[in-house]
């Protein structure tokens, strides 16, 4: 569990260091080729390490659920994610557009009680609860923001 | 004519707000189908693999001819640009394999601070795009706290 925790950790901070370089990159390079290059550079990353400490033989024995499953997230994070994101930031601004973002480890939670079962602890949701506000209040501070 | 604007201005912003909250529910969902397939015994990091390739199969189909069109990109971009999809790739690998070992529950609230971790990258990389604020250092002091009482609750 502990170790768990500190991978959770780990993505949380490669995210956030990784959503600031693409907004570096975005100052040189359109929207759309730094998704396509950023994605590509993710499978031949994850390609590489899979190769070196699987073996080839971790690509195979794929089912077509699998397949079929994958597919739809890769819909799911890579274009209606991001794309829709990105559209919701043009028209409403990241002051509205992010703290919504931010409220997904709720819906999260719900999802994770109805579709998989789960039973999250008190503690677990009012960490949960104060994670939200805690971003909500962060990203809605226009006078953080100096340009 | 400014009451016309203003409810153009209304619609925008609401359209803008639907298309956020989809973009989250995209995310959500995401993350719980991963969640699916590796307590089914599926490797995490062959999970987050296959899910990027279809990602690029799609975002390539979908925005090629707006790619052709693109100016190419400067060198200082492809640096930022690589060295984001090593982060991202590092990001999806471990918060697939935390997936292995904890709850969807626990693992998606933790996640949930990456704007905090975001906050605290564009201090140090775009320098003098923000600043610190005492609402900030509220507001990242909640996540923070919330997120330790995820880590010890759990």
């Amino acid at each position: 569990m502990g170790l768990g925790i500190l991978l959770a950790i780990v993505a949380t901070f490669a995210w956030g260091a990784g959503d600031v370089l693409v907004r570096r990159a975005m100052f040189d390079v359109p929207a759309e080729l730094v998704v396509v290059v950023v994605v590509g550079m993710v499978a031949a990353v994850l390609g590489v390490v899979i190769v070196s400490t699987e073996g080839f033989a971790a690509f195979g024995g794929i089912e077509l659920a699998f397949v079929g499953i994958v597919a739809v997230m890769g819909a799911l994070i890579w274009v209606t994610g991001n794309l829709f994101y990105f559209h919701g930031l043009k028209r409403a601004g990241v002051t509205l557009a992010a703290p919504i973002l931010g409220a997904g480890p709720l819906f999260a939670i719900a999802l994770a009680v109805v579709f998989a079962g789960e039973r999250p602890n008190l503690y677990t949701l009012i960490g949960a609860f104060a994670v939200v506000v805690g971003v909500a209040v962060i990203l809605t501070d226009r006078k953080r923001v100096l340009r | 004519m400014s009451a016309m604007a203003a409810s153009a201005d209304t619609r925008r912003i609401t359209i803008g707000l639907v298309f956020a909250v989809l973009a989250m529910l995209s995310f959500v969902t995401g993350g719980l189908l991963a969640n699916h397939l590796v307590d089914g015994g599926y490797s995490p990091v062959v999970v987050a693999f296959y899910e990027a390739l279809f990602g690029l199969t799609f975002t390539l189909a979908i925005r090629l001819r707006a790619l052709r069109s693109d100016r190419a990109p400067v060198r200082s971009g492809w640096g930022w640009m690589l060295a984001a999809g090593v982060l991202f790739a590092l990001a999806t690998g471990s918060f697939y394999t935390s997936l292995d070992r904890l709850d969807y529950s626990v693992a998606a609230p933790i996640v949930g601070a990456v704007p905090l971790a975001s906050y605290l990258f564009v201090l140090i990389v775009l320098r003098g795009y923000e600043r610190l604020t005492p609402r900030v250092v509220f507001g990242a002091a909640l996540v923070v706290a919330g997120v330790g009482l995820i880590g010890v609750a759990n």
